[in-house]
């Protein structure tokens, strides 16, 4: 059975797959507040147009009973400015692009209403089914409790007339707090179907993560070699089974109490996409956590993606966990480099949920700490044209600067004033090194070169006295 | 949603599990597959270690890919390609991992054909720290991950079913 969606099928999984290679460049333009349109009003998919949408509550579907039975989809291409069908089955995202996702998507791309329609009322196009078929014939009431929306469009719509939905993507947040009871879900809006949200895409200057890109997918060679944290991080994130399903989204949505992706985002100046049914608003990700690392989401909105602006310099993760292998971080620090704006950021995140080993001391610091006192002092301190660091107590210093500055709420939380020294030391060790390796010593990369230099000279002569003795040996 | 009484809403769908149409009626919508795999369709061998995620004795693969029963929410799972371990797809693994003992107690055994299937899928000649590495997510506490590598290569000696006509016979 053909499903306008399918979770890829393509087999490119995500692990050094080439699939990404197939977004176009020109497939990211964002959607923007059209001149003409009301003041807050956003047109999805092309100025004018709008989707016609016909929410896919799923128990509605009496003639096959099946999800996926809302096969007339919007093809409001959310990423697309240009909002005709070819375009967005292409410049879907690479998971997307392969498989039979988007041709089901180009299929049913002629389901649109004519322009400036009104927005079609969720509840008004489909009676409420009062009674469905039910077990041995009981009949079961079926609200509206399920959602499974393929596009961006449909997801805030549904949001906006049940706030309260979970959002369900990965599944690696919501289902554990449902499957221990900490949440009991009226409505659940499953966002599998969404086509729009998975993968990624590339624009002049930067990179657009859809918020469905899951974790294994930030492993793909090709953003891999745009973003290089990014891999860095979400490598170290959970088990592969994990890693398979979790998602950009719901990483960020987390927040940096606990999770790492917001910290590497932060690091490299990234944006958060929120959508709801007003538009879609950018706020940076150093803005887009409260004091105690909540994420500034009124009900009703979505996180549908991450701008993230790809620089040349180097990039480097790193992150302390209590066991050597998968585990919460105790600790995660980012730092960037970029060299063509001549500065370097550093931002330490993902220290709160975790229990520490005993005695070493106490969590709880929630959110995002950057160190800009630290890197502002740094990026004098460097040699930007050699990409190098002369004086060689600059490392030290500038680990002592980064955990100087991881104050937080009244100054009770500050790593250096005995309250964590675990984590104070983990910091002033993780930023020297991140350091160390992000801008070397001056002369050490030359340094180095000589060392290999010599050893390829080594290397060569005893090939040579190998192969004399060779033929010595034949005589 | 509006009585005070606690709701549970319940659609009905219908699952692929192992190219079977299984129709379950009647399932909350915060069921975990692994619920209804377990007890709904007496589809156990997917283990329900810890159901939130971390001890990966639940995996099966999701229209190809690998997932935890215990994180997919069953009415996600509803129009896609479940496989458990019982499918065919896993016989070479399961035969490595008892030919080597790589479980001893059994328990994660399942989970471990999974997860081997899906390593040498990804990765025709994985190296011990890729095995590792893929196999973290297993939370086992009686075999040494040396067994582990080596059902790994006896599963590739075997051949395993070549995973890519898999999602295509799902999609059609």
């Amino acid at each position: 059975m053909l499903r306008p969606d399918g979770f890829g099928p393509s087999g490119d999984g995500g692990f050094g797959g080439d699939a990404g290679g197939a977004v176009p460049a020109g497939g990211h333009a964002l959607p923007v507040r059209a001149a003409g349109s009301p003041e807050g009003a956003l047109v999805f998919g092309g100025e004018g147009e709008r989707p016609g949408f016909e929410l896919g509550a799923y128990e509605t579907d009496e003639d096959d009973g099946e999800i996926g039975g809302a096969a007339k989809a919007s093809e409001a291409s959310w990423f697309d400015g240009s909002g005709t069908s070819g375009a967005s089955a292409a410049s879907g995202p690479s998971v997307a692009s392969a498989g039979a996702g988007s041709a089901g998507a180009g299929v049913s791309a002629a389901a649109g209403v004519p322009a400036d329609g009104p927005v079609p009322d969720p509840g008004a196009d489909q009676p409420l089914p009062a009674v469905g078929p039910g077990l041995a014939g009981s009949p079961v009431a079926a609200p509206r409790s399920l959602f499974g929306p393929q596009s961006v469009v449909e997801a805030v719509q549904v949001l906006a007339e049940y706030p309260d939905a979970v959002i369900i993507a990965g599944g690696t947040v919501a289902m554990p707090e449902i499957t221990e009871g900490r949440r009991h879900p009226g409505a659940v809006l499953t966002l599998h179907r969404c086509a729009e949200l998975r993968g990624w895409s590339t624009g002049p200057g930067e990179v657009l993560l859809h918020a469905g890109l899951t974790l294994a997918e930030m492993q793909q060679r090709d953003l891999r070699q745009q973003v290089p944290a990014l891999n860095q991080a979400a490598r170290t994130i959970g088990a592969p089974h994990v890693r398979a399903a979790a998602t950009l989204g719901g990483n960020l949505v987390v927040g940096p109490a606990s999770a790492d992706l917001p910290v590497v985002l932060a690091a490299l100046g990234a944006s958060v996409l929120v959508a709801s049914a007003d538009g879609v608003r950018t706020v940076s990700v150093s803005d887009f956590y409260d004091r105690d690392g909540v994420p500034q989401l009124t009900p009703g909105e979505l996180v549908v993606g991450a701008r993230v602006p790809v620089v040349e310099g180097m990039q480097g993760f790193m992150k302390i966990g209590v066991r050597g292998g998968i585990s919460r971080s105790i600790l995660s620090i980012m730092l960037a480099v970029d060299p063509a704006r001549r500065s370097a950021t550093c931002v330490v995140g993902a220290m709160a949920l975790a229990a520490l080993p005993s005695g070493t001391g106490r969590g709880g610091l929630p959110t995002l700490l950057r160190a800009d006192h630290a890197d502002r002092w740094l990026a004098e301190q460097v040699d930007w044209e050699a990409g190098a660091i002369a004086d060689p107590t600059v490392y030290e210093t500038f680990g002592r600067l980064v955990a100087d500055s991881l104050v937080y709420g009244d100054g009770g939380g500050t790593l250096g004033g005995g309250g964590d020294p675990y984590r104070r030391k983990a910091v002033e060790i993780c930023a020297r090194r991140a350091l160390l390796r992000a801008l070397p010593p001056l002369g050490w990369l030359d340094q180095v070169r000589e060392l290999q230099k010599r050893a390829d000279f080594q290397r060569a002569k005893q090939r040579v006295e190998r192969a004399e003795q060779a033929r010595n040996q034949d005589r | 949603m509006s009585e005070s009484a606690v709701e549970w809403p319940a659609v009905g769908l219908t699952l692929r599990v192992d190219g079977h149409e299984y129709p379950v009626p009647q399932v909350w919508i915060g069921d975990s597959l692994l619920a209804v795999l377990r007890e709904r369709l007496d589809l156990d061998e997917p283990r329900d270690g810890c159901g939130v995620g971390e001890c990966g004795s639940c995996l099966v693969t999701l229209d190809g890919r690998l997932a935890a029963a215990c994180l997919v929410p069953a009415v996600a799972a509803a129009d896609r390609d479940v496989r458990t371990p019982q499918d065919a797809a896993f016989e070479a693994a399961r035969e490595a991992v008892a030919a080597s003992g790589a479980s001893p107690c059994g328990f994660c055994a399942p989970a471990l054909t999974v997860a081997i299937t899906d390593l040498l899928r990804r990765m025709a000649d994985p190296g011990p720290a890729a095995v590792r590495e893929a196999l973290a997510g297993l939370v086992c506490r009686c075999a040494e991950s040396g067994r582990w590598i080596e059902a790994v290569a006896r599963a590739k000696e075997a051949g395993i079913a070549d995973a890519a006509a898999e999602p295509e016979d799902a999609a059609s």
